[in-house]
């Protein structure tokens, strides 16, 4: 199927069920993972299941209300049971969870083979959900004279109703999941606000199952969220991040079960899963990949000031005034590799004259050498006067330290250093380079 | 327990009356008596396992003493905003979490917010100003995982400040920072308690006890001593704070312990009075 083919007559109620539980179930996941709880979020999922069916049972009809109700009163019973077993200490917190969720919703799908199966629930649709059925049952009223399929409709209230309620407590969420104590203290109640959150996941639950299915609805709830933590730092930005992670895993999904000819609900929690390994290898921030490359930049920024190093202490000892030996410069440990693209670097960017084994420095190559042998020399002071560190053993902490000391940094621990004029070997500290080279060059090392 | 209403006009800014906290039954409180006066900055001193915390969280209201009471001002705790600027442990949040140090600032002022009104102009004003107080101005729009030790603890402390409290009640905030956060946190106390606040102070170095307080309270599950630095922090005072395992007394909250398991809900009796 062409990828167009989605918003077509027959593929576009689907698209429309799929993308509103998705982005349901990540509304309310997005706190339920900041919160640290998505595993009650799961555990409230399957334990709204023995709810829905008594109150089905008691209806007679699959009508939403009553099923609602009983969901409801089953997910408060999951969220007070686990609470109830963790308070008692025997029992820690997921494990009280299993125990409790696990029994009703195997509870749930004996009743509904008992009960209900002659009628219209089946344990598989349960699990898998029947988004495909989302199409051909459709809603009594018309919007512009197009019959939206029930379950969108469902799903768009709950939507509507979850964002209203977050919307209008959107500083009383903030401060009970950062910081429930204080919020207590100032009279925000947090249990209060655990209650109505696990009430909205339960709504949220109730309203996405029988589209879904559950694998889809304990993916959605934890998955956008945790991609949504990886994308943003801010509250808003994690939700909004969210919310276009799980647009992109229903749209994704379902037009590969359609090209797979495979379950939708499945492929939606599949893709979810892709979008999360993409996010957790290239978001700008926190992903893997950057990461990495900031390391590596870090490095080359090393193994250059390095050779720069080595460069300035050799024009030292031919040129210099100084009677004393320059130390040797870093030890030659770093990969051949990055020594070869820092080298080119250099030649790059101006440093040195030519790509040769010991070029010659450029003036700019020279200030970036002499600012480094200065902060190396100066640090060796300090760790000699302030901590009373011997003169064998200063050399080795200075190569390190001299990375990552930056140009104000450097002035202010001179002044405290009385301006010396000698490191503890014995030789010139290097006047800070001045004139309209530096001045064009007045970049600080990174930290 | 409800408080009685206050007679005296002018009340102290704490009153603490016999009051008893038990964790699962346990006693980790006893009988505590106090009354901190108004204006002071407080030293709350005592080993590891004392209590200190417990009696900071039960004079915000955050834990259901198994007997006693607390009043603020003359009035007793209730749910709501008593008026306690709160500084909790560090490591008491998830510095991870997904806001800007404004945003942590502004939850100070969603007390008088509250519930439903968000935070306007006005208060954001406030934030920024309490962010200048404790020196991290610049830091406003910083996601809160970036700061360092001495950072975060200012930043609780400039929350602290928006609440714009009559009594402070801060657990440990010198522990782990860096020494011009400890002399820029010294001096926002001073400016507190010039403007007539009451500062306690939960404290771990006793070496700096006598230069950075006015009064000391001596905690090692029951108060060993109370009162103006010169006449309570003593030798002999620390000795019986310290010194000792209080085998009697931890006897007797095992065996409340033990009593109790047959009903969790349970509350154990307040012990006799001295």
């Amino acid at each position: 199927m062409s990828f167009m083919g989605l918003f077509d007559h027959a593929s576009l109620p689907i698209l429309i069920v799929a993308v509103l539980a998705a982005c349901n179930c990540a509304l309310v996941g997005s706190y339920l993972v900041l919160r640290r709880m998505s595993l009650l979020g799961d555990a409230i999922s399957h334990g709204v299941l023995p709810g829905l069916v008594i109150g089905f049972m008691l209806a007679g009809n699959r009508d939403l209300l009553p099923m609602l109700l009983g969901a409801l009163a089953a997910a408060l019973g999951t969220a007070l049971a686990t609470d109830f077993l963790k308070r008692s200490m025997r029992i820690d917190g997921d494990a009280a969870m299993g125990v409790v969720f696990t029994t009703l919703f195997a509870l749930g799908v004996i009743l509904i083979e008992r009960y209900a199966a002659q009628v219209d629930l089946d344990p598989s649709c349960v699990l898998y959900g029947q988004v495909e059925y989302a199409a051909i049952d459709r809603w009594s009223g018309a919007i512009f004279g197009w019959r939206p399929p029930r379950s969108a409709v469902t799903l768009a209230i709950v939507f509507a109703i979850d964002l209203g309620v977050i919307a209008l407590l959107w500083k009383e969420f903030l401060l009970t999941s950062f910081d429930a104590p204080l919020a207590d203290s100032l009279g925000l109640r947090s249990t209060l606000m655990h209650l109505l959150l696990m009430g909205m996941t339960a709504l949220t639950t109730v309203a996405s199952f029988e589209a879904v299915g559950s694998i889809l609805v304990v993916a959605m709830l934890v998955v956008p969220g945790a991609i949504g933590t990886l994308l943003s730092d801010r509250l808003l930005g994690v939700i909004l991040a969210a919310q276009g992670a799980a647009i992109l895993s229903a749209v994704f999904g379902l037009w590969s079960a359609e090209a797979l000819d495979t379950s939708v609900s499945g492929m939606m929690a599949v893709s979810a899963g892709g979008v999360f390994a993409i996010a957790f290898v290239f978001a700008p921030k926190h992903g893997w990949l950057p990461h990495r490359l900031r390391r590596l930049a870090l490095s080359l920024r090393i193994v250059e000031e390095d050779i720069l190093g080595v460069l300035y202490r050799k024009h030292e000892k031919t040129h210099g005034t100084g009677d004393v030996e320059p130390e040797s410069g870093a030890p030659p440990w770093h990969p051949a590799w990055l020594q070869i693209l820092a080298r080119l670097r250099l030649r790059l960017g101006g440093a040195v004259e030519s790509f040769s084994q010991e070029p010659a420095l450029t003036e700019r190559g020279m200030i970036r050498g002499r600012r480094l042998v200065r902060r190396h020399r100066l640090w060796e002071i300090y760790l000699s006067d302030r901590l009373a560190i011997p003169a064998s053993h200063l050399h080795d902490p200075a190569h390190r330290v001299e990375h990552f000391l930056d140009e104000e940094f450097t002035r202010r621990l001179e002044e405290k250093l009385d301006r010396p004029e000698r490191d503890p070997h014995g030789r010139e500290i290097p006047a800070p380079p001045e004139g309209k080279a530096a001045r064009q060059k007045k970049r600080p090392p990174r930290e | 327990m409800t408080p009685p209403k206050s007679t005296d006009p002018n009340p102290p800014a704490i009153e603490v009356h016999d009051l008893t906290v038990s964790y699962h039954a346990k006693p980790v409180l006893w009988d505590i008596d106090v009354e901190i006066p108004a204006g002071k900055l407080v030293g709350v001193v005592g080993p590891n396992g004392a209590g200190k915390s417990t009696l900071l969280r039960a004079m915000l209201g955050l834990v259901r003493p198994a007997s006693g009471w607390v009043r603020i001002h003359g009035e007793p705790l209730k749910r709501g905003d008593h008026g306690c600027g709160y500084v909790p442990q560090r490591e008491s949040v998830d510095w991870d979490f997904p806001v800007s140090v404004l945003d942590v600032v502004l939850m100070g002022t969603y007390g008088r917010l509250g519930w439903f009104r968000r935070p306007g102009k006005r208060e954001k004003d406030l934030a920024f100003h309490c962010l200048e107080q404790v020196g991290i101005v610049e830091l406003a729009k910083r996601q809160i995982s970036q700061l360092s030790g001495g950072q975060q603890q200012r930043v609780f402390l400039a929350r602290a400040l928006a609440q714009d409290a009559r009594v402070y009640l801060m657990d440990e905030p010198f522990a782990g920072v860096d020494a011009a956060t400890e002399a820029a946190i010294f001096e926002v106390l001073h400016e507190l308690r010039a403007s007539g606040r009451t500062v306690v102070v939960v404290h771990h170095d006793l070496q700096t006890v006598e230069e950075y307080f006015d009064h000391v309270l001596l905690l090692h599950l029951r108060l060993v001593a109370a009162g103006p630095i010169e006449t309570t922090f003593t030798r002999e005072n620390l000795l019986a704070t310290y010194g000792g395992r209080l085998t009697l007394l931890d006897e007797a909250a095992e065996a409340v312990r033990r009593g109790a398991a047959g009903g969790p809900g349970w509350r154990p009796p307040a012990a006799p009075k001295r």
